[in-house]
Order: C-alpha cells, then sequence, then structure tokens
C-alpha cells in the first residue's frame, strides 16, 4: 500500500471526525427592581459553565447576566409576581448529554477562552427560599449579605463553592446539598445559622468550616461514598460525632468516646453544640479545630 | 473589465455580510417593512422578547420628552431610545441602546435588542433586560437537520475508525506474533471462541466486583483499588482491541486473499486495514440511512450485531491464547500420534531437511534406567 496515499487518507479522514460545532453565543441581562415583595423563591437550573450566585444591589429583586451558546441552551427566566417566584437559568441540553449521550465533537470548543457563565444576583433584606439545580461545570455561590431562608443545592457533576460570609438575618431552618461528583467546599458555614444542615457527597468528598455566628444547637448529616469529608470546628464549640463507616475511617483525635459516640472534651460545657451524624463508605471522615 | 469583476465581487461580498449581520448591527437604510415584521414577530415569540406593535415603533434616534406621557409602548428602530417623560406600556430598542433618564417612569419593561440600557435614576416597575441577539428557532436542542445527522454518524463511525487503525498499526508494531495467533484461534476455533468471549463479556462486571471487593478487605489492598480498577479497564480494553483487530485481520483476508502464511509487516497491514474498511464501511452505510427509519435503523442494527460477533468472536480468541501468547495450531498442523509403526519406517531426507523425531516412551521409574 502506498504510505502517502494511506497518511493522506487518515488525515482526511481525521478531518472529517473531528469537523467542529459551531456556536452561536448570547449575552442576556436583566434586573428587576423591588416592589412590593416581601419574600423570594427562586429556583435556578444551569447546566454548563461558571455559576455565580452572590447579593444584588440594594433595591434590586434580581439580577442576572448570562452568557449561553444558543445552539445548545436556552436562557429561561419565569417571574411570577403572584407567587414572589423567579425561576431561571440557562437550560442546557448537557443536562441530557450528562446522563444519556456524551457528545465527542464539541468537547474540544466547549473549553474556549470564554466559556458560558450565568451570574445570579438576589435581593438583599428579603428571606430567599433557594433551590440550585446544577449540572457541570463549577459553581461559586457568595451568600452574605442574603437572607436565605431555606437552601438546597443539588449538583450532578460540579464543584462548588459556598461562602457564608456574613450571617444569615434569621436562623434558616434546612440547609441540604446534594453533590454526586465533584466535591463541595463551604466556608463559614456556621453564618447560615442552620438548625439542620444535610449534606450527600457522592465522589470528590467535600471540606466544610463551621465558622460563624450561630448558636445553641446544630445536627450535622453528612453522607460521603468516595473521598474524604474534613471538618472544622470552632474551638468553642462542642461536638459529638455518630459515626458510621463502612471501609471507612474516623479522625477525631482528643476525643472521647462513649455510648457509641465521640464528644469533644469542652462537649459538656460548650455554649454552641454540633451533633455530626456521619456515614462513610470508603472515605475518610476527619474532625478538627479552627479558630472561630 | 478587470475593475468591474473588483466591484461585482465587492458587491456579492457585501451582500453576503449584510444578510448574516445580526439585528442589533443591521443598517437601517436596508430596512423594509418586511424586515420590521418579521423582527417584530421573532421579538414577540423569542422567550426574553417583548410583544410590541409596529405603530409603536419609530426609525432612528427617538425621545420622549419630560413632560410627555405616552399612553401606550415606544420603540425605536436603529436608535437610542431616551426616556425623559412618563411611559405607561414597554420601551424598546431594537439594534440600539435605552437610557432612562432621571425621573423617568417606565411601567412595563425595558428592553434592548443588541444594546445596553443606562438607567440615571428613572422608574422602571417592571423587567429591565438586554439581549445580545433573537433565538427565535434555536430551542435548547434543536432538531438536528438529516445532513447534520449523517455527519454526526458518520464522523463517529469514522473516529472509531481511526482509533482502531492506529492500534492495529501499533499492534502490527510490537505484537504481530499476538494478533497473527488470536486471528488463528478466530479461524480454527469460531465457534468455540465466540462461546467464550459470550461468558468473557458475562463474567467481566462480577469478576471487576469480587476483585474490589477482595482487595478493600485488606488496608494496603484498598490503596490498590484505584490501580487494580485502571489495570482492570485496559485489559479489558486491550483484549476487546486485540480481538476486534484479528477478526478484522481475517475478514480482510477473506476479502483481500490469504496471506500464505506470510507474517510480516507489510503482509498483515492491507488485510487488517480492510477488514477495518469493510467494518467501517457497514457503519457508514447504517450512518448514511440514519435519517430514513426502518432503513436506518436495520442496517444499523445489522452493523452492530456483525461487530459484536466480531468482538465477542475476537474476544474469546483473546482468552483462549492467553493474548496471543499460547497459540492454537490450526487442525490440519496438530501433531498427530503416530497410528502404527510403520509410519515412522520412513527413509531419512539426504536433502538437509529435518526429520520428524520419533517420540520415545518416558522411562519408567524402577526400570534400573538399563535398555
Amino acid at each position: 500500500m502506498n504510505a502517502g496515499r494511506f497518511a493522506g487518507a487518515l488525515a482526511a479522514l481525521a478531518a472529517l471526525a473531528s469537523a467542529p460545532r459551531a456556536q452561536d453565543w448570547r449575552t442576556v441581562t436583566a434586573q428587576r427592581g423591588i416592589a412590593h415583595e416581601d419574600a423570594l423563591h427562586v429556583v435556578v437550573h444551569y447546566g454548563d459553565g461558571k455559576l455565580t450566585l452572590r447579593a444584588a444591589d440594594p433595591a434590586v429583586l434580581y439580577d442576572v447576566n448570562a452568557r449561553f451558546d444558543a445552539d445548545d441552551a436556552r436562557f429561561e427566566r419565569r417571574y411570577d409576581a403572584a407567587t414572589r417566584t423567579l425561576d431561571i437559568g440557562v437550560d442546557s441540553a448537557t443536562m441530557d448529554r450528562v446522563t444519556l449521550r456524551p457528545r465527542l465533537s464539541s468537547s474540544a470548543q466547549r473549553h474556549e477562552a470564554t466559556p458560558g457563565y450565568f451570574t445570579l444576583g438576589l435581593a438583599r433584606g428579603i428571606p430567599i427560599d433557594l433551590v440550585v439545580h446544577l449540572a457541570m461545570g463549577e459553581a461559586e455561590f457568595e451568600l452574605g449579605d442574603l437572607w436565605i431562608s431555606r437552601l438546597s443545592v443539588t449538583s450532578a457533576l460540579s464543584h462548588a463553592v459556598m461562602d457564608f460570609s456574613t450571617p444569615n438575618l434569621q436562623p434558616m431552618d434546612e440547609l441540604t446539598i446534594d453533590a454526586s461528583v465533584g466535591g463541595i467546599t463551604v466556608h463559614r458555614l456556621g453564618n447560615a445559622r442552620a438548625k439542620r444542615v444535610k449534606l450527600l457527597m457522592g465522589v470528590g468528598g467535600g471540606e466544610v468550616d463551621l465558622r460563624g455566628a450561630w448558636t445553641g444547637e446544630m445536627t450535622l448529616d453528612a453522607t460521603v461514598a468516595v473521598g474524604g469529608f474534613e471538618l472544622h470546628v470552632p474551638r468553642d464549640a462542642g461536638v459529638k460525632v455518630i459515626a458510621s463507616t463502612t471501609l471507612a475511617g474516623l479522625d477525631a483525635a482528643g476525643f472521647t468516646q462513649r455510648d457509641g459516640a465521640y464528644y469533644s472534651s469542652n462537649y459538656a460545657s460548650a455554649s454552641r453544640k454540633v451533633t455530626v451524624d456521619a456515614h462513610a463508605t470508603l472515605a475518610g471522615v476527619e474532625v478538627s479545630w479552627i479558630e472561630p | 473589465m478587470r475593475a468591474i469583476r473588483v466591484i461585482i465581487a465587492g458587491c456579492v461580498v457585501a451582500g453576503a455580510a449584510t444578510a448574516t449581520m445580526a439585528w442589533g448591527q443591521q443598517a437601517p437604510a436596508a430596512s423594509s417593512a418586511a424586515e420590521v415584521t418579521a423582527v417584530l414577530d421573532s421579538l414577540a415569540k423569542d422567550q426574553n422578547g417583548i410583544a410590541l406593535d409596529a405603530a409603536d415603533l419609530a426609525p432612528g434616534p427617538r425621545t420622549i420628552d419630560a413632560k410627555q406621557h405616552v399612553t401606550g409602548s415606544v420603540g425605536a428602530w436603529h436608535g437610542p431610545l431616551t426616556v425623559l417623560g412618563t411611559v405607561d406600556g414597554n420601551a424598546v430598542a431594537i439594534g440600539g441602546d435605552v437610557i432612562i433618564g432621571k425621573g423617568a417612569r417606565v411601567r412595563g419593561d425595558v428592553l434592548s435588542l443588541g444594546g445596553s440600557i443606562t438607567n440615571q435614576g428613572g422608574t422602571v416597575d417592571g423587567e429591565t433586560r438586554s439581549i445580545s441577539a433573537l433565538t427565535v428557532g434555536k430551542p435548547g436542542r434543536p432538531p438536528l437537520t438529516r445532513a447534520e445527522v449523517v455527519r454526526r454518524s458518520v464522523s463517529l463511525a469514522t473516529g472509531w475508525f481511526l482509533v482502531l487503525a492506529l492500534i492495529g498499526l501499533g499492534a502490527l508494531i510490537v505484537a504481530r506474533p499476538n494478533l497473527e495467533a488470536v486471528a488463528d484461534a478466530v479461524r480454527v476455533q469460531t465457534v468455540r471462541a465466540f462461546v467464550v468471549g459470550l461468558l468473557t463479556q458475562l463474567g467481566i462486571a462480577p469478576a471487576f466486583v469480587l476483585a474490589v471487593v477482595a482487595c478493600a478487605i485488606t488496608i494496603i489492598g484498598l490503596i490498590a483499588v484505584p490501580f487494580l480498577v485502571v489495570a482492570a479497564a485496559a485489559a479489558v480494553a486491550g483484549a476487546f482491541a486485540l480481538g476486534f483487530l484479528a477478526s478484522a485481520l481475517l475478514a480482510g483476508e477473506a476479502l483481500a486473499g490469504p496471506r500464505n502464511g506470510d507474517a510480516s509487516f507489510a503482509a498483515m497491514l492491507q488485510p487488517l486495514l480492510i477488514g477495518l474498511v469493510a467494518f467501517l464501511a457497514l457503519w457508514v452505510a447504517g450512518s448514511a440511512f440514519s435519517w430514513v427509519g426502518g432503513v436506518g435503523y436495520a442496517l444499523r442494527f445489522i452493523s452492530a450485531l456483525v461487530t459484536w460477533i466480531a468482538l465477542t468472536t475476537g474476544l474469546g480468541a483473546v482468552v483462549l491464547t492467553r493474548a496471543g501468547a499460547r497459540p492454537v495450531a490450526p487442525p490440519a498442523q496438530l501433531a498427530r500420534a503416530p497410528s502404527t509403526e510403520l509410519e515412522w519406517q520412513t527413509p531419512t531426507p539426504v536433502t538437509g531437511v529435518a526429520a520428524a523425531r520419533r517420540p520415545t516412551p518416558a522411562p519408567r521409574q524402577g526400570a534400573g534406567g538399563g535398555r
């Protein structure tokens, strides 16, 4: 066989196989001022790219700035003033691709210099019931200056970083984070002032610090499958750990075991306490101290 | 003459550029009533658009004065829209910016298509938004055209062919004897190889789970689990690839003629590529008709079935030959025990050809070692 012809045929086939998919980028901005809203229910969907969530400027109910590929996704937002519900996001075909059919030819283009993004600002000073569904990409939640009454984050293939930089205006009823693959990092979770925190970490594990202005008793349920879970607790807080591990280990140095639980030495005298119910499989659970 | 050509070419290019420009960049002079109607129709259908009556739209820059009170909506076509007074409806700029002046009030939404919005101290009761272009007709997952369906399928098939061709080249360079041995096993023990391949496919997952659990019992084994996963994946992929290449080699020999025992690189390359092209042709045929419902499905089913049989048989042959390390000789060349003593009473060749050795029975224990 002629080597030149063979090489030429291979090159032609390679060009055919890797023909890039055209992209059609759109940018959208939207903003609405606060009228008479005294609460807000927000549902966010985001498929692929970078999601940033933060507090909006004063007197603004929501503002959004998004860039997306119109061939692949659609920017959707519906605000119902009667129910004070904002349903917003960039619904991407990626959500289906993650679970159903990966697209091979566009992978190189998807990592271009300026990928898709979705930046959402939410109102300050009114209670927000926030539900976030992430498919893939990365997410950054800067939740300081917001009043979150309930938070639920579901992530399929993303790494999410969350920071409660200032104390929540009122205690939060419940905070749930369900991260299938990718892991989570939560800074100053104590500022959420959540009575009950549920963390489900699939593959990738997570790191959480409980610094912040929480008082009383907090319950933290952590389920981690593969990876590790690091919990940093302020020194003044009392900690009780109930661990259920399968092919996993618990590292709680200085803790005393009694009645099937591990207690920190200051547990009885501490003014604020956290009970950690950890379920780990093929993962390590580590509880350590951090300055408040 | 040449100048005329240049001018014509320039006009063609300019025309094409104008036709493909976004709405926000379109020249006002090029606008027609039909265009305006089309854009307003699209704007109304766009999920982030707005409904605007053509009567509310004015060409070029437009200003609503501070003392002005518009009971309906206002719009500007390719010019900035400045609102200083009160608008009871929506304020829309198509292909331009919107400026909300101090003290102005818009009771509806403010929208800029292809421009930006500046609020200098006015009040907007509704939503303020800007969109870079319309997205009408582009839902989240647009239906693929016939050409896109075919191109996508052919690209996928071609990509796999390229990957296998490269692996095949590598196998011919570094593991030619193994490939030959596996191909021999496919040829000689086809049914057995298929059955073994089928059983292997069924057993891969349980064996993998058992291996992981066995490793995870101990701490050292737990550390080895990631390596086991990678190694197992590589081994399975390698076995499938080697087996399929062996099947492709045989298919190529069937199409291009036998090699007559020639195991050189050049002699094996041609049938291997022909075999791979044959499989590629099957898939391309299925892809080319993928837009034709029944025929497309039937062709792709046949392609999948043939490929699976080749994969399974090849995998079985890989297992039978221990990845080609233990060749299976064809029946005609299998060593056969002599049936009679007379078979060994042939004259020894005198031309230098090595004669067959007569098997000698192993000495019995306790026979004293003497003859």
